[in-house]
């Protein structure tokens, strides 16, 4: 199971850096540990995301980088 | 010792990429040195901000503009460049190292191929593909969130100033637009629009600060007082959220060095790159309460005629453009047009004590950069 984070701000990113398929979601993730964390969407986009929101956080080992996921209900 | 500022001049902030760094640097220290009444050989230091301008930047442009055999010093810190060097000359002129001082800020972005400003960012927002816009973005997001602040209050930052740069032949954009037209721009970073960004522009401008006996020598009816300035930097560690901002503790420090407060200040440039970005710095700098800058906005407090204090009357990063090393040295051209009374269709009444507050900064957390803040008077 992963770790909860909560949401503390988030962007939805139209116009990247190349290499960058847009649009795509990222927010910083207030984390159990304390820290505040970026990551990116793990679906790419997620425009209705808000800072508040409950998200899991998983650490792709792949790109170094953390991702966040909507819970399942 | 008092520092005195005597001299200012600007090029127009535009795309015209078939200048050079040297063509901009003579056109703004020309219009400076006459405003001045001086020659270019009377200055003896010289202060010169640019990010991206190169080695001996500074030495380049001298040689182009007939300033001699002087000391030169090149200061990059960002966007705070030349509010930076400013600062600088006002340290070599108060300690009794220069009598007459040049600060130059000049950038040519317009070459670079436009688009994004690289933030020259490392870990994870480099990994991610985090943009200067996404992270002033996301602190839209949570100040939207905290404040019930709407997508419309934030446009009303670009509403104003681009109206306040209508009224300004230096600016890139002289026409004004209305809140649906900043709003239906293409979407940059949710919920910034392009119209919301600075937009990416070259150009050049300088002032000339004096000692209290070269201003004596003078005899300059025009002079403008440095009163008061800060200077911090952020600490690596702060993240989005942090408080107090780097934008309270170097504002603090002006009030406390100028012995004024926020109540006296009349007119002011915000560093404001994207329009949360002034939202939240007349936050930080005591003009109204956390949380009421986007109300205050909104009302029209701000507003060249407003209540609390005239924001941007040059229009800002939004309507004057941002070639980010050259953009501290412009707050300060407008500050002091505006406390000589001769700011003409964008003049604050009355307007007797002046800030310039400017922030640099390349790396993610966004409020871990320099901030450099002026407090001028009449």
């Amino acid at each position: 199971m992963s770790p909860t984070g909560t949401v503390y701000a988030c962007t939805t990113i139209h116009r990247g850096f190349s290499g960058f398929e847009t649009p795509f979601t990222v927010a910083w993730v207030d984390l159990p540990s304390g820290e505040r964390a970026l990551a990116t969407a793990k679906h790419r986009l997620d425009e209705s995301l808000r800072p508040g929101d409950s998200v899991a956080i998983e650490h792709d080992a792949d790109r170094d980088v953390l991702m966040f996921s909507r819970e399942s209900a | 010792m008092t520092v005195h500022v005597v001299g200012v001049g600007m090029t127009r902030f535009t795309k015209t990429p078939e200048l050079t760094h040297e063509a901009l640097a003579r056109t703004a220290i020309a219009a400076a040195v006459a405003d001045a009444g001086i020659d270019a050989s009377d200055l003896d230091a010289f202060f010169c901000g640019s990010v991206f301008g190169g080695l001996a930047i500074g030495q380049r442009v001298a040689r182009a503009s007939g300033i001699g055999e002087i000391p030169i010093v090149n200061l990059e810190n960002a966007c705070a460049s030349s509010g930076g060097a400013l600062r600088e000359a006002y340290a070599w002129v108060a300690s009794g190292g220069s009598d007459l001082a040049l600060v130059l800020g000049v950038e040519m972005l317009t070459n670079m191929g436009g688009g994004l400003v690289s933030s020259d960012a490392h870990g994870a927002s480099q990994r991610i593909g985090l943009t200067l816009p996404g992270l002033y973005a996301m602190r839209a997001s949570r100040y939207m969130a905290e404040h019930g602040a709407s997508a419309e209050d934030l446009a009303s930052v670009a509403v104003k100033n681009r109206r306040n740069g209508s009224h300004n032949d230096k600016a890139h954009f002289r026409d004004a637009v209305a809140g649906a037209e900043v709003l239906e721009s293409a979407p940059i970073a949710t919920p910034l629009t392009l119209l919301q960004c600075c937009p990416n522009v070259d150009g050049a401008a300088a002032v000339i600060v004096a000692s209290d006996a070269a201003l004596r020598r003078l005899g300059s009816q025009r002079a403008v007082k440095i009163a008061g300035w800060g200077m911090v930097s952020g600490n690596a560690l702060d993240v989005v959220g942090s408080e107090p901002t780097a934008t309270a503790r170097a504002g603090q420090a002006a009030y406390d060095r100028a012995g004024v407060g926020p109540d006296e200040i009349d007119v002011c440039e915000v560093h404001e790159p994207f329009t949360i970005a002034e939202i939240e710095h007349i936050e930080s700098l005591g003009f109204c309460g956390h949380g009421e800058g986007a109300s205050a906005t909104v009302a029209g407090r701000t507003e060249i005629d407003g209540d609390l204090v005239a924001v941007n009357p040059s229009g800002g990063l939004i309507a004057r453009g941002h070639p980010l090393g050259a953009s501290g040295a412009a707050q300060v051209v407008e500050i002091v047009t505006q406390l000589r009374g001769e700011a003409g269709d964008r003049q604050r009444d009355g307007a007797r004590v002046g800030m310039a507050h400017i922030m640099g900064g390349n790396i993610p957390e966004i409020d871990s950069n320099a901030c450099v803040v002026h407090i001028f008077t009449r």
